[in-house]
């Protein structure tokens, strides 16, 4: 439905699902659980003078999809529409009490290079200070539209309020704590933010047989890093981005900030093209073929041979998706011959328990036999590779990736079901990280107590030059972020004087009509 | 052909700066109309040859015509009197855009390959040609991006991935590093959207100076009356001009007024009697257009809730009470209180949104109607002039084709 994706100026008719809600309308108050914090602040309304879904606005995050609530139109109609309240409502986990997040940002959040991150520079620029935040407090409140003027100040508001996450908004026309002096609403837009991407399990869901839900391993987090090599090689090669972080969502997903000038300045034109084009629309559940166009384009081309092999260890070896009858049923629908689809049947069904890497096999072996009547040999070799596809090329949540006003949950902060950090991902020794070691808050906090007892006859000056980051497992992914961050800052100053000096240009020209 | 970058600077008489645009007024209000009788680009084409040869003719240059240079003139003026004219709001500005940009492609079509070649060129467009080098590089990549192969000079050309969106978005461009590889195929839709885009900006800014020529009053009653002659764009609304005090409507008062609605509210009243139950997109339009018909919102709520008769109290108030306070700007953000909601839909709107599929009744049957269920619904509703009847399916039925 193109309501969701775009909440267009001019659109006062929404195109929603039959006797739903208007979307240009706040969801009734009663119902909106996320907005009891400041309801003024959830239901202010964004961008470009328009009325906008406010669901629209800010990534949900379906990582976190069973604490919260704060699910957005386009994931509304899958799943997680009528979620059950918390289930284990009285024994809520103890990183998220307010006194676990105040020792972690206290102590732990590298708020300084956060901020260099955000705002491209040492001292603070509109970048920074005129970007949203939006706090998720303990107890559920949603508080949008919070800026700040610097680093410490921002660190400041987290300690205070303890925010069980925050998310990371675009940098607004003016700061979005004054949107409401402005005379016009259509003053106050959104002009800059990071490209970002959102890969998430769920969205593997009809393919993963290892574990369902919220629950990984290491087996299914292979998807999350194919996904991460595709994705990553198309915005490197195809559109020349440099500055991109990925970023672990936490649980079972992964995150991308695109920092690079050319991307931040990007309009929703740009993104939703940039996004689609990485999208692959695939065949659905009743194998129903959308037609992948021959030859592949080079971007499909590519990806291909990166996932190959993982198609044969990932998906056949470890995820094995057709073992079962009923699941080689789907590989059976996704075969577009009839008379070899039932010489496969006839084999699977005398020789049981063949395993997935066997009756791909089989596919060869029968049609070689004579057994295909529609097909010729080309057209299932490219059937083939069309399944390929499907169970490796990446799934992303392609609605994140369209908007310039969308929030996504910032890097380290604490994923509440889990307690991890979020921490960024190295794509360099991607194949190493593992989601399950990655540091709790807890643990963390543990860490430094060890430490300081471990060092003990250390003196107080050499103490103190010790921050409390360095002494935990945090350390590797703070100190990649900061060298991220560093090369981000280099790249953006060789930039700044050209750039000033466009600028003033522009201003001149744009004066004469 | 003009991308109409900068303003025209001489002096004109007033009568002529009106009587110019008014001439485009009318070559732009038949294309529009070219739109929604659907008629396609070769239809389209025909029948606008002839409009532009008496309105707006444009000789070629090669033509040495003694008229080119004052059909320049006319031409460039009339197209900056409506962009102030129609710079004033988003629709206006959205709605001139769009007729613009398909006249720009008309004309683009009739120019001559050479006179379209050498406009091309002296656009700042940067776009570099792809050398024999390049080609033979990533000959298979080239093919394999855009399914053509053609090897000449200048069958390939470069630009920023950003000034083709369309084509990245549906992959059929090869892209390295930032850059497009783009089919000369397709620099006709470059050109002609590089135009939209260029001109939405400049309406855009225009609209932001616009405040400042009010000053100037010679000319602002002049914008005015354009902008307002270009069909009623979305039908205001507001509540001192509705029908008045005479007959100020009331929920009891909608049955007997629907006979004088028209068409697609009289069906959309139907309906609604028939099935005690409206969908979202007809219950929408029917509130709307009652609202400009001057029914308060307490009204408006008890005609809902009586009209919905099979619908109980609590799901009336869960389901769809919300949404009639929402278009009466009782509810919803600022900006939906501040507008008091929405405006009633204009013919226009009814005319270019999504057609209703089954079950729903929104839009206008002249559309959307099978040319037997149309006639059934004209009798229905008392009209009974044969002849009239029968000109109405023929007309309606080739109006029918691109909407169904
Ligand atoms: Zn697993």
């Amino acid at each position: 439905m193109p309501h969701a994706t775009s909440p267009s100026p001019e659109q006062d008719a929404p195109a929603n699902v039959e006797d739903s809600y208007m979307t240009d309308a706040p969801p009734a108050p009663a119902e909106d659980a996320e907005s009891t914090g400041d309801t003024t602040n959830s239901q202010q309304l964004p961008t470009n003078g328009a009325p906008s879904t406010l669901e629209s606005m800010f990534d949900d995050d379906d990582d976190d999809g069973d604490e919260f609530s704060s699910s957005g139109p386009t994931k509304a109609d899958e799943s997680s529409q009528d979620k059950p309240q918390q289930q284990q409502q009285p024994s809520k986990p103890k990183y998220s009490s307010p006194d676990i997040l105040r020792q972690f940002y206290q102590r732990l959040f590298p708020f300084r290079w956060l901020f260099q991150w955000l705002n491209h520079s040492a001292t603070p620029q509109p970048d920074f200070q005129n970007r949203e935040f939006a706090f998720v407090l303990p107890g559920g409140a949603y508080i949008r539209y919070q800026s700040f003027m610097t680093a410490d100040l921002f660190r400041k508001q987290c300690v205070q309020m303890t925010p069980e996450r925050f998310e990371v908004g675009p940098q607004y026309s003016v700061n979005p704590r004054d949107r409401k002096q402005l005379r016009k609403a259509s003053a106050f837009k959104p002009i800059m933010k990071e490209l970002v991407f959102d890969i998430d399990m769920t969205d593997y869901d009809p393919i993963r047989t290892c574990c369902s839900g919220a629950a990984i391993c290491n087996k299914c987090w292979q998807f999350i890093v194919m996904a991460v090599k595709v994705v990553d090689a198309a915005l490197r090669e195809d559109f020349g981005f440099q500055h991109i972080l990925w970023v672990y969502s936490g649980r079972r997903g992964a995150h991308a900030w695109i920092s690079d000038k050319r991307a931040r300045e990007m309009d929703d034109t740009k993104r939703r093209a940039l996004a689609n084009y990485l999208v692959l629309t695939m065949g659905n559940e009743q194998g129903k073929r959308t037609g992948i166009k021959r030859p592949l384009h080079p971007h499909l081309d590519r990806s291909l041979k990166i996932l190959n092999p993982y198609f044969q260890d990932t998906v056949l070896a470890d995820q094995d998706p057709w073992h079962s009858p009923e699941r080689a049923e789907k590989l059976l629908q996704l075969l577009p011959d009839k008379g070899l689809t039932t010489a496969l049947q006839k084999k699977w069904d005398s020789t049981p328990d063949r395993s997935s890497n066997q009756k791909w096999a089989d596919i060869d072996t029968v049609a070689e036999a004579g057994s295909l009547t529609t097909l010729s040999a080309k057209q299932l070799v490219d059937a083939k590779q069309d399944i390929r596809l499907e169970y490796t090329y990446p799934r992303l949540d392609a609605e994140v990736s369209k908007k310039l006003n969308h929030l996504l949950k910032s890097p380290f902060v604490i994923h509440p079901g889990t307690g991890r950090v979020c921490v960024p991902i190295d794509t360099r020794t991607l194949e190493d990280f593992d989601p399950l070691t990655v540091p709790t808050v807890t643990d963390l906090l543990r860490e430094i107590d060890e430490w300081d007892a471990n060092h003990g006859t250390m003196s107080d000056e050499e103490r103190a030059k010790v921050q409390d980051w360095q002494k935990t497992s945090l350390k590797g992914y703070v100190e990649y972020f900061r060298g991220y961050v560093a090369g981000l800052l280099k790249e953006e100053a060789k930039g700044s004087k050209r750039g000033r000096e466009e600028d003033v240009q522009a201003g001149a020209e744009s004066m004469e009509f | 052909m003009n991308f109409y970058l900068t303003p025209p600077t001489g002096d004109i008489a007033l009568e002529q700066f009106e009587e110019w645009a008014i001439a485009r007024l009318k070559v732009l209000a038949e294309l529009e109309a070219c739109q929604f009788r659907n008629r396609s680009p070769a239809e389209t084409e025909e029948y606008m040859k002839p409009v532009l040869e008496k309105y707006m003719r444009l000789s070629s240059n090669a033509s040495r015509s003694s008229e080119v240079e004052a059909e320049r003139k006319r031409d460039h003026y009339s197209h900056w009197t409506l962009r102030l004219a129609f710079s004033s709001t988003a629709d206006l500005r959205q709605r001139f855009a769009r007729l613009e940009a398909q006249l720009f492609r008309l004309r683009m079509q009739w120019d001559d390959a050479r006179e379209r070649r050498a406009f091309i060129d002296s656009l700042a467009m940067s776009w570099e040609t792809v050398s024999e080098e390049e080609r033979a590089q990533w000959r298979t990549e080239l093919k394999a991006a855009t399914r053509v192969w053609s090897d000449e000079e200048e069958s390939w050309f470069k630009v920023a991935w950003e000034n083709v969106p369309e084509l990245v978005e549906r992959r059929q461009c090869l892209l390295k590093r930032g850059v497009a590889y783009v089919h000369v195929r397709e620099q006709s839709t470059m050109v002609v959207n590089e135009f939209s885009r260029q001109l939405e900006s400049g309406l855009e800014l225009a609209g932001r100076f616009l405040p400042r020529m009010d000053e100037d009053n010679r000319l602002s009653p002049i914008l005015h009356h354009l902008s307002q002659s270009f069909v009623a764009p979305d039908a205001g609304y507001s509540e001192s001009s509705s029908i008045g005090d005479i007959t100020i409507p009331t929920a009891a008062s909608v049955d007997g007024l629907s006979q004088h609605f028209p068409l697609c509210m009289q069906n959309l009243h139907r309906e609604l009697r028939k099935n005690s139950h409206l969908k979202h997109f007809g219950r929408l339009q029917f509130t709307l257009f009652l609202k400009g018909i001057g029914l308060s919102l307490e009204e408006s709520i008890l005609f809902w809730r009586k009209s919905f008769k099979l619908v109980a109290d609590d799901k009336f108030k869960s389901e769809y009470l919300y949404n009639i306070r929402h278009s009466y700007g009782d509810v919803g953000g600022d900006a939906n209180r501040r507008g008091r909601g929405y405006t009633p839909y204009s013919c226009q709107k009814l005319l270019t949104e999504a057609p209703p599929s089954s079950g729903q009744a929104h839009g206008c049957p002249y559309r959307t109607y099978a040319p037997d269920n149309l006639i059934a619904l004209l009798q229905n509703v008392g009209v009974t002039d044969r002849p009239l009847l029968q000109g109405r399916a023929i007309g309606f039925s080739s109006m029918r084709i691109g909407a169904s």
